[in-house]
């Protein structure tokens, strides 16, 4: 074992939500309206239901393996060089999110916030956090988000609440306009978007092994929960038409909000939200990349590969968009079919083989 | 380390982390609060009422007697040039983080404001609670110039009173930066925005010492609103069908309006609120929408000589009142069907969600040219509730006493 600190099993629900909330707060609304129009909202409900029933599998596959990571159990399946091609997929996986992840945060403070400060610094400031948190283990990770979450929520109750005068009922008729297939392509978007897989390298850190599980169902459950929030609130007060115009609706919502002249301005309030969410997101798939690199390569200490990872990661930040278009191509033509194969595919192999040859950890009883 | 070596360090790195790339303090910002929109020679004409800090600081004798706003102009091919092009005049750059208003010219709102639209979304630094508005009779840059008493700034004076009409008087309705695109955007429904105008001298308007006096040579006038057909400024809607526009559009909180006496003489209705409903289906191939509005009205003011005190009278009043608002209603949706083919009620968009399938048969026709085929029938209930500190009419006792 390499991990000697672990979590608990309420840390690991509280890193779930931040992992669902991460990107997709500020992104899944005009996806799903450019898809669904009004009935975005009836995606993202559809796109939860995926992500946990994704969930429920990584469940099943990281019980069978209660004390080993995903690149572990893979090279105990598979052998010793399918195996090894099995863990260094997860490693891509895993490092290609978090780079993109970083990048995410570099496209959204560079246009919207900051908007003369050179990308690179906000890559440069944001991976120091997020090295500093990887450096110093998962359980500071997971104390601190346990931490942050109950500002996150309060901060998230206080932009709906105020938004709540806005809302128009009658955007979201006509219900169902073009059928169930929008809706359905629109779920299949926000699945691809909540990367639960990468939790297979995480649950044998976590310390309760009956649990974890339903820790991480509930944390997709509550993360989920708030996203649907999110996307509802954008078609009720912005309509599907503007929600699909602006490139972060979400962040334009927070704009409308005007009480009295006075409280006015607080979209910064949304972006900080999201900010600490995506910490979260971008800290745990670091983790995720550095421990399954460790593991493929046989490591002893595998905290070494954080600084030339990091490095790495701050390059592919830079140079992975050269501008918004081919952003929003490489999310609708790589990213979807490129997510939808890496959770679905190897876990389903993992879990069969797993099945067919009986093999499963020792421990597990 | 020691605690004071850690401490060090600490305040040390403070400075570091602010993270002010490109700060901006106020005295290097020239804040746009509105901007005006015209066309000129097939080029954008771009006004911008930029305010002067030192005249609205309100401590008296702090200001050197200039005008508290300075207007800018700038032409180009787009807004966005002409907006940059403002600095070879104005020696600060001009900021549009603190933009309130944005008024488009009459002759450039006629070729369609769409253009416009671009970049006031797409420009991180404008805020999506600007509020839309269009000149009528006059140029935005003339809106722009003149002064205003009470409020210094005029971009906030216009803002203020438009609120305030929007409240007390009813006349128009306020648009956003947001409501406006999504307007725009959805199939069904036109836009419609406050229209301005400059009553009395425009010129005259510029000058600061006109704000000396009492009467003022030259103010700034809501007159309704201004219809659009698809972006293009079609024509006007004066204040009566203003107010039936809203009333069919929104919830209304505040409106006054007038109702003939049955001999002669007019009583003033203080409407207290009303409520719309709207719906609409397609029935033999035509659309059709009803029109439902209930509200209650308090008697504000009344020259009718028939004494309030009786159930009867206060019956045939409400229905009076229902009679006549139900006929400026239909007079409204009447024009604006066949004067200016354009749906700014949304009736179109009403029928998309009530009746989608219906609608999917009508759009291989536009909707445009189905809008003129609309039949409708409005109901108005408003109920009469109080008569403030008096019952009857002042005027009908009076006349009662040298008897």
């Amino acid at each position: 074992m390499l991990e000697e600190e672990k979590i608990g099993s309420r840390q690991l629900a509280v890193l779930v939500v931040m992992f669902t909330v991460g990107t997709s707060m500020l992104l899944v609304p005009g996806e799903l309206a450019a898809e669904a129009k009004q009935d975005a909202w009836i995606a993202s409900i559809l796109g939860v239901g995926l992500g946990l029933l994704s969930v429920l599998l990584f469940w099943k596959l990281g019980d069978r393996f209660p004390d080993r990571t995903a690149a572990e159990y893979s090279e105990l399946l598979l052998g010793k060089w399918l195996g090894k091609a099995m863990s260094v997929l997860f490693f891509s996986f895993c490092f290609m999110l978090s780079a993109v992840l970083l990048r995410d945060v570099g496209e959204f403070v560079s246009t919207q916030v900051l908007t003369e400060t050179p990308i690179e610094f906000v890559h440069l400031l944001f991976l120091l956090i997020v090295v500093l948190g990887v450096r110093l283990g998962l359980a500071p990770i997971g104390r601190a988000a346990e931490i942050f979450f109950p500002w996150m929520v309060l901060l998230f109750l206080v932009v709906v609440g105020f938004l709540w005068p806005y809302a128009k009922i009658e955007n979201l008729k006509p219900l169902m306009e073009d059928g169930f297939k929008p809706v359905l392509l629109g779920g299949v978007q926000m699945f691809t978007l909540q990367e639960y897989v990468i939790f297979l390298m995480i649950l044998p850190f976590v310390d309760n092994i009956h649990k974890r599980g339903s820790a991480m169902l509930k944390g997709a459950l509550v993360g989920g929960a708030l996203v649907v929030i999110v996307t509802l609130d954008c078609i009720l007060v912005l309509g599907p038409n503007v929600t699909t115009l602006y490139v972060y609706p979400a962040y334009v919502l927070a704009q409308k909000i005007d009480i009295g002249e006075f409280l006015s301005r607080i979209q910064i309030v949304v972006a900080g939200m999201w900010f600490l969410t995506i910490y979260f997101k971008t800290a745990v798939s670091f983790y995720a990349s550095v421990v399954s690199l460790g593991q493929t390569l046989r490591l002893r200490e595998h905290r070494t590969l954080v600084l030339p990872l990091a490095a790495v990661m701050l390059a592919i930040a830079n140079i992975a968009y050269p501008n918004m278009t081919y952003y929003v191509d490489f999310y609708r033509n790589v990213w979807i079919p490129y997510g939808l194969v890496f959770m679905v595919v190897p876990p389903v192999i993992l879990l069969t083989v797993s099945y067919v040859t009986g093999k499963k950890s020792p421990s597990c009883s | 380390m020691n605690g004071f070596a850690k401490c060090l360090l600490i305040l040390l790195i403070v400075p570091v982390l602010t993270s002010c790339w490109n700060r901006r303090e106020l005295n290097v910002l020239g804040i746009a609060i509105a901007i005006g929109i015209d066309k000129s020679d097939g080029e954008y004409k771009l006004s911008a009422q930029i305010v002067n800090p030192g005249e609205i600081s309100g401590k008296p004798g702090t200001g050197g007697g200039s005008a508290p706003i300075v207007t800018h102009h700038a032409t180009g091919k787009t807004i966005f040039e002409a907006i940059r092009k403002l600095t070879t005049e104005e020696p600060r750059r001009v900021f549009a983080g603190q933009t309130r208003i944005l008024v488009f010219g009459e002759e450039f709102a006629r070729e369609g404001i769409a253009e416009a639209m671009d970049i006031v979304t797409r420009e991180p630094e404008v805020s999506a609670n600007i509020y839309m508005l269009v000149s009528r009779g006059t140029t935005a840059e003339n809106i722009l110039k003149v002064l205003t008493s009470i409020e210094k700034v005029p971009a906030l004076s216009i803002l203020n009173s438009m609120k305030a009409s929007e409240k007390y008087w009813g006349s128009i309705k306020l648009v956003k930066l947001d409501d406006l695109l999504d307007t725009l955007m959805t199939e069904g429904m036109q836009p419609a925005l406050p229209a301005i105008e400059i009553k009395g001298d425009p010129i005259a308007g510029q000058a600061l010492d006109h704000t000396d006096q009492s009467d003022l040579a030259s103010v700034l006038h809501f007159t309704g609103m201004a219809v659009f057909k698809e972006d293009k400024l079609a024509g006007w809607l004066e204040e009566d069908e203003s107010r039936a526009y809203r009333f069919v559009t929104e919830k209304v909180k505040n409106s006054v309006v007038q109702i003939p006496c049955s001999t002669e003489g007019v009583t003033s209705l203080e409407m207290i609120w009303t409520k719309n409903k709207i719906r609409g289906y397609i029935k033999r191939g035509k659309p059709y929408v009803s029109i439902q509005i209930r509200g209650e009205a308090n008697v504000g003011e009344t020259q009718c000589r028939e004494s309030l005190k009786k159930p009867e009278t206060m019956k045939e009043l409400q229905k009076r009142t229902n009679d006549s608002l139900r006929r400026v209603i239909e007079k409204t949706i009447l024009t604006v069907q066949e004067q200016y083919g354009s749906d700014i009620f949304g009736f179109g968009a009403e029928i998309h969600r009530s009746d989608p399938k219906g609608w999917k048969k009508l759009e291989e026709h536009t909707w445009i040219k189905e809008f003129g085929n609309l039949d409708f029938e409005t109901h108005v209930d408003i109920r009469i509730r109080h008569t403030g500190m008096i019952v009857d009419p002042v005027e009908e006792s009076t006349r009662r006493t040298p008897r």
